[in-house]
């Protein structure tokens, strides 16, 4: 009796062990956390009194009639990602006494060769500038129309850049198709 | 000995080419159940996040469409059989509004997708989804897809969305009746491996004897 006992524990025992082995099992879970993020698109506007690049450009006081100012004009990829740009001018002249006075009298060498002047006033750059890199100037040189009289003297003449830029990824084949240019 | 110099660069350049090429089929991010310890094992992770799969989706630009896989793999070793399931647990509350105008679709390797939603929902995958029982050494991919709009604008500039995946893994004992060595997805690459260490092994084998005779020879000369 007492081994068909201990023959019955032993079976006993050992069904035990392959039922658990064969039900329990083990489990894991973790968690992954995952990330998107978007790109931007970023560029300085840059303004040199010299052609290395090197000397800030500040503005002139006590301006003659036909003379020429060097202004050198540039604008720079500063972001990660390739980018259309454009820019808009707008000349101003003030007399002494605040009258406005005619800004074609204040003259620049557009570049043409780089920047093409389309019909919204904006002039836009031929190639798409990638990271890190920096257009043709869109001007060198502001001249002092010799036809100013004396309506010009004491006259503050400004040049205003502005420059804007859109991603060039999925953005069609030149700045002048792109789409999404910020509003003025 | 200086042709056996050159030979070994040659055998060196070879193997390291064949590499590089199988480092790029692994591109992706990887989950690999590990089974000890460590359990999930998430690579190759980010700035962001040390658990981050998505290693194709940083500075995604308005107009993207850009898949990348996951690759899964049981990397048991002890002949375990794992039943995987994963399921999304959402997004973080401070990129919710971002990553609600992105769309994504997670298709497993030859299943229909498990996942096709903007990218803040946890839609089909709010519950745990069944992958499959995976056998020591199997793996398969999942293929994940980013659609980004073109009209997103410039308030989500340098935007950044953090979308949780749980995976969970429950063990079971290989049995005798399981078929053999059977795989889910992707054969491993395992094999591959092999291959290639077994030729890198046998070139440096062959090298060392015909340097060693070399050397006999100009010593017994000498």
């Amino acid at each position: 009796m007492k081994q068909k006992c201990f023959v019955l524990s032993v079976l006993t025992i050992c069904i035990s062990l392959i039922a658990s082995t064969t039900l329990s099992y083990f489990n894991a879970d973790d968690t992954a956390r995952n990330v998107i993020t978007t790109g931007g698109v970023e560029i300085s506007l840059w303004e040199w009194a010299d052609t290395a690049g090197t000397i800030p450009f500040e503005s002139p006081t006590d301006v003659m009639p036909g003379a020429s100012v060097t202004k050198i004009v540039q604008v720079e990829n500063t972001g990660g990602n390739a980018a259309w740009i454009r820019v808009s001018i707008t000349k101003n002249i003030t007399g002494a006494d605040e009258d406005i006075l005619d800004p074609e009298l204040v003259e620049l060498n557009l570049n043409t060769s780089y920047w093409t002047l389309e019909e919204d006033g904006y002039l836009y750059y031929h190639a798409s500038l990638e990271p890190g890199e920096v257009t043709e100037p869109v001007f060198t040189t502001v001249h002092f129309d010799p036809a100013m009289d004396n309506a010009y003297k004491n006259a503050t003449a400004t040049v205003e850049v502005a420059a804007q830029a859109v991603q060039t990824d999925n953005n069609g084949v030149c700045a002048l198709d792109a789409q999404g240019w910020p509003q003025a | 000995m200086k042709g056996i110099g050159k030979r070994s660069f040659s055998v060196l350049l070879v193997f390291a080419l064949l590499l590089a090429c199988t480092q790029a089929i692994f591109a992706g991010g990887t989950v690999t159940y590990q089974g000890d310890a460590e359990k999930f094992v998430f690579t190759p992770g980010s700035e962001y996040s040390p658990t981050d799969l998505f290693t194709d989706f940083k500075g995604v630009m308005p107009g993207d469409s850009i898949t990348q896989r996951v690759q899964i793999k049981n990397a048991v070793s002890n002949h375990v059989k794992i039943k995987l399931y994963m399921r999304a647990l959402g997004a973080g509350e401070a990129g919710e509004d971002f990553l609600s105008k992105l769309r994504l679709q997670v298709v497993q390797e030859g299943e229909t997708a498990l996942f096709d939603a903007p990218a803040n929902q946890t839609a089909q995958l709010d519950d745990w989804v069944y992958l499959g029982t995976f056998y020591s050494g199997a793996q398969v991919d999942l293929q994940v897809t980013l659609d980004v709009p073109i009209e997103l604008d410039n308030a989500y500039q340098e935007a950044v969305g953090y979308i949780d995946w749980q995976f969970k893994a429950e063990e079971f004992p290989v049995e005798p009746s399981d078929p053999k060595a059977p795989q889910t997805g992707v054969p491993s690459q395992m094999g591959l491996w092999c291959t290639l260490a077994w030729i890198s092994g046998g070139a440096l084998v062959v090298l060392g004897v015909q340097l060693g005779k070399r050397r006999y020879r100009t010593h017994t000369e000498g």
